[in-house]
């Protein structure tokens, strides 16, 4: 139809393309231009262009698609006199790490960000698992089945979803996890190929080996094949030793052993040296071999004794007794595990698995801990809160007043705000850091308290350090006593 | 530490900052004064060169001061000028708790501790909400003495002066109307030469052209033409054409309306420059606006000719005349002053009142009275069921408008095949394509209401309210 406007627009559009377009216009249209010429084709142009604007709308091409909702978390938001605050502190956590604690406070005070402020990726696997829901939805998944992982229902998990499934049932049903892999093996890419295999480490046993020696054999990934021939070194290695010539073993080439003190009563353990991989390789096969019940024995001590004796500082060989710990150890033993971790230096040890190990102790056996862990100074905020299991942001203020960690607090900011500059022990970016520390630790009361003392020291409480202090006092437990 | 007239001009840096500021003890200057007699603070936001007011603390009890002024002085003259209405006991201090910004620097101070002393010759440690970028100081200047009837050699002076404006002012008239024949001339040129080939040369062409309009005193004319290869590219490449149809036709439209109506202050604003604060601040028919105010977005862009525009967006909440519901504060800096932090941040609200730059439908503003006390709850006000009627009605009295501010009501967003994202009204079905996709959460939250800037062909989101009950 020329005589509509839309037909006639489009018509000169395709005109002006190339050239003046009057010659291209209705009829009509040209006579109420006169007089023609420039001028009409002046006229034209900003009549045409305005009409464009008010006359006409774009519309898609297709049909729209409308995204999942956001699924509902379990826990309330922050309000949104809290979101400023914690939007600043999510700003100064550039670390992963730290921002990981971050959320955990938040989880444990009953509350989780809001999704404009912060929402996980989706391979996040280190956040709490409240936000697992919205995990998912990154991923663009919907929810995880209710029921365990399976063939059936493989797709319906997001990776990071059937990864945690899958470890899950590594633990429960060894056999049945191991069914389930070969099955979906082929399908899957080199890089949850490697992810899942790796999870067969928990649980290792000789009905592994025909599943090992079968990607051994066959698998693209080069990661995967070197995966599957160390697991089944480890196997060969049970196969050949039982667990009291693993341990001989491993005594003979890598550990001495000592008794120390007045009446040589006390084991000590250290390491020979010994620093090629392939050393550390057989070290690892050892230590799985035998046994905590084994190593204790041949070690002619308690498994409380080894545990205490182990030289957990040594970070060649050091770390690997931890994962035995994990799988075999008692609660006592793990306690004092962490006891020893807590009390050592802490540039001298790691905290791998150390929140793992604390997981497996009650909320008591976690307390009795806390005087110990305080005494630790210089440590990041994310190793110190990761350390701090269920007590993250519950510790009491007679608690941390006797700490280390406060008694440099205040030292620091007392120098600070007497214009003494910063003490020549402790770096002055401790002092920011310290104060973080300190406010993903308190609870409430305590938290409070804090701000009271530093007020009184005479530091402003709009002083951006104190941010999660003054987010933890504002942070009531109202809705966690409501909500156990 | 004495809180006089005499202890503050001590503490100046000069006499020049101290006679400045005396200039600037104006109440009409200042939408906000207000004081906490617990602490000895006072603060206040004072209308500088830009939109945007600064905000200026100071102690009464050490005279300490911090202005977001870019001037070097310490204390610079917004502080004096503060510190001297309130030793002269101006009433127009409110009683209030000091808000964040103030908190903030009393906290940053940190007195005693290595932070700058009270009336040291430098400025104070720099803050988030507090910004004292290195520049060259602000162009207001003390108020012109007044002059005295009686005085002949004072009266010849000022009507000399009165005929040398007029002339330039004809001066400038005549460059004008030369730059819109040009102009004219040039919009021709591209149609004759077929405007697939201006869309393939549009940067130099434009480019060459605001030179020549620049040249003619048309500046907001020229950086109009300059930055509009950069609307144009930022269509898809289908929808070019048409766009610059759209612009040509406009730059048009506002030459002819100019030459029809040179002394419209809309359209001066639009060719060359605005008029001054000053005279807005005395103007009696500048229209005005009250109510609750929020702050939408900062939207800050760096323009072709070097300069930074940053754009405050406000929408009034209880506006009785809808034409009056949307402010926006503009600012224009050098980019080498480096990045200036806005006064508000989004979501911000305040009680006041703004006053709107003459326009058609007036859009430009400036705070003219802000109440220190928190404002009154209030809720969005309902949007249009076509939200497009907004611009329709901006664009009929004012063709030559770019961007129109549009109130949304409830809705989405939703993907096309090409993955891109268009906003859908609840009601009424009306779809409006988005120029950039939004956070990725909000593509799963229905939105309550939104506000946006619409171009003719994108919608730029100032702001969304998601229902926070869908997630939690």
């Amino acid at each position: 139809m020329s005589g509509q406007p839309d037909f006639a627009l489009g018509e000169l559009m395709s005109a002006w393309a190339s050239g003046p377009a009057l010659a291209s216009a209705p009829a009509r249209w040209a006579e109420a231009l006169a007089p023609g010429g420039v001028e009409a084709e002046l006229r034209l142009i900003a009549l045409a262009g305005h009409a464009l604007e008010v006359g006409f709308r774009p519309l898609p091409s297709g049909p729209l698609t409308e995204s999942r909702p956001l699924p509902a978390l379990s826990l309330p938001f922050l309000t949104e006199a809290h979101r400023l605050r914690f939007r600043r502190l999510l700003k100064d956590m550039s670390y992963g790490g730290d921002r990981h604690q971050l959320l955990r406070f938040l989880a444990a005070r009953g509350r989780v960000a809001h999704p404009l402020d912060w929402t996980p990726g989706p391979n996040d696997d280190e956040i709490p698992a409240v936000y697992a829901p919205w995990r998912d939805w990154a991923a663009g998944h919907a929810p995880p089945p209710e029921e365990a992982l399976s063939a059936a229902n493989w797709e319906d998990w997001t990776r990071a979803g059937r990864r945690t499934a899958f470890a899950d049932l590594r633990r429960a049903e060894s056999a049945a996890a191991l069914a389930l892999l070969e099955a979906k093996f082929p399908a899957l890419k080199a890089e949850d190929r490697l992810d899942l295999a790796d999870l067969l480490r928990q649980g290792l046993s000789e009905a592994d080996r025909a599943f090992l020696t079968g990607i051994q054999a066959k698998d693209r990934a080069p990661n995967v094949k070197q995966l599957a021939t160390a697991l089944l070194a480890r196997l060969d290695m049970r196969a050949e030793a039982t667990p009291e010539a693993a341990a001989a073993q491993l005594f003979e080439e890598f550990v001495k052993t000592e008794r120390k003190g007045i009446l040589k009563r006390a084991l000590t353990l250290s390491f020979k040296k010994k620093r090629e991989e392939a050393a550390r390789e057989r070290f690892i096969a050892l230590i799985e071999a035998a046994g905590l019940e084994a190593l204790a024995a041949k070690a002619g001590g308690s498994r409380l004794e080894l545990v205490k004796a182990w030289p957990h500082d040594d970070h060649l060989y050091g770390p690997f007794f931890r994962p035995l710990l994990l799988e075999q150890g008692r609660p006592e033993e793990i306690k004092a595990f962490l006891a020893e971790i807590f009390g050592m230096d802490q540039r001298q040890t790691s905290t791998h698995l150390v929140p793992e190990m604390m997981e497996r102790l009650t909320e008591a056996e976690q307390f009795e801990l806390l005087p110990v862990l305080f005494q630790r100074g210089q440590l990041s905020f994310d190793e110190h809160l990761s350390n701090l299991g269920l007590w993250i942001g519950r510790a009491p203020m007679a608690l941390v007043r006797e700490s280390r960690l406060w008694r440099q607090s205040v030292a620091m900011l007392d120098a600070e705000l007497k214009g003494q500059g910063p003490l020549t022990q402790l770096p002055p970016h401790l002092l920011p850091e310290h104060l973080r520390i300190l406010g993903g630790m308190f609870d409430q009361a305590g938290a409070r308290e804090a701000l009271d003392d530093f007020a009184r020291m005479g530091l402003s409480p709009a002083d951006p350090r104190l941010d999660l202090l003054t987010l933890n006092a504002d942070l009531n437990a109202d809705f966690l006593e409501a909500h156990p | 530490m004495a809180f006089d007239a005499q202890a503050i001009q001590s503490a100046a840096p000069d006499p020049a900052s101290f006679k400045a500021g005396q200039g600037l003890v104006k109440p009409a200057k200042w939408p906000l004064r207000a004081s906490n007699a617990a602490s000895g603070l006072i603060w206040g936001e004072c209308q500088g060169s830009g939109a945007n007011p600064y905000r200026v603390v100071a102690d009464t009890t050490d005279l300490g001061a911090k202005c977001s002024c870019p001037s070097r002085k310490f204390p610079c003259k917004h502080s004096i000028a503060l510190m001297l209405m309130k030793a002269a006991g101006d009433s127009g201090f409110a009683e209030a708790e000091p808000p964040d910004w103030v908190a903030d620097w009393v906290g940053r101070r940190r007195k005693g501790s290595g932070g700058a002393p009270a009336a040291a010759p430098q400025p104070a440690a720099s803050s988030a909400a507090i910004s004292a970028a290195p520049v060259a100081p602000a162009e207001d200047v003390p108020a012109e003495p007044e002059l005295d009837p009686n005085d002949p050699k004072a009266l010849a002076k000022a009507e000399a002066a009165a005929k040398r404006a007029a002339k330039l002012a004809e001066t400038n008239r005549l460059a004008l109307e030369g730059a819109c024949a040009e102009l004219e001339g040039w919009i021709h040129d591209q149609i004759r030469g077929g405007l697939t080939l201006f869309l393939d040369d549009a940067q130099s062409r434009c480019r060459r052209i605001a030179a020549r309009m620049a040249d003619a005193k048309a500046a907001a004319l020229a950086s109009r033409i300059d930055e509009a290869p950069a609307r144009l590219m930022a269509l898809p490449t289908e929808e070019r054409l048409e766009g610059a149809v759209k612009e040509l036709g406009k730059l048009l439209l506002l030459a002819r309306a100019w030459k029809a109506a040179p002394e419209d202050p809309e359209l001066r604003r639009e060719m060359a420059t605005a008029e001054t604060r000053d005279s807005l601040l005395d103007s009696a028919e500048a229209p005005r606006s009250s109510g609750v105010w929020e702050a939408l977005a900062v939207i800050t862009r760096t323009r072709k000719d070097g300069l930074i525009a940053q754009t405050s967006w406000f929408l009034n909440l209880t506006a009785e005349d809808p034409a009056l519901r949307f402010a926006a504060l503009q600012d224009v800096f050098p980019a080498s002053a480096g990045r200036r932090s806005a006064p508000f941040s989004a979501g911000d609200r305040f009680q006041g009142e703004m006053l709107f730059y003459p326009a058609k439908r007036p859009l430009r503003a400036v705070i003219s009275q802000r109440d220190p006390k928190e404002p009154p709850p209030a809720s969005w006000p309902a949007a249009p069921a076509d939200p497009l009627t907004q611009a329709t009605e901006r664009l009929l009295a004012a063709p030559w408008t770019l961007d129109s501010p549009i109130l949304l009501g409830p809705g989405r967003y939703l993907s096309d095949a090409r993955g891109r994202v268009w906003w859908k009204a609840e009601q009424g079905g009306a779809v409006l394509p988005l120029s950039e996709a939004p956070e990725k959460p909000l593509m799963g939250l229905r939105l309550t209401a939104a506000a946006g800037l619409w171009n003719g062909a994108r919608l730029e989101m100032l702001a969304a309210a998601p229902e926070w009950e869908s997630v939690s």
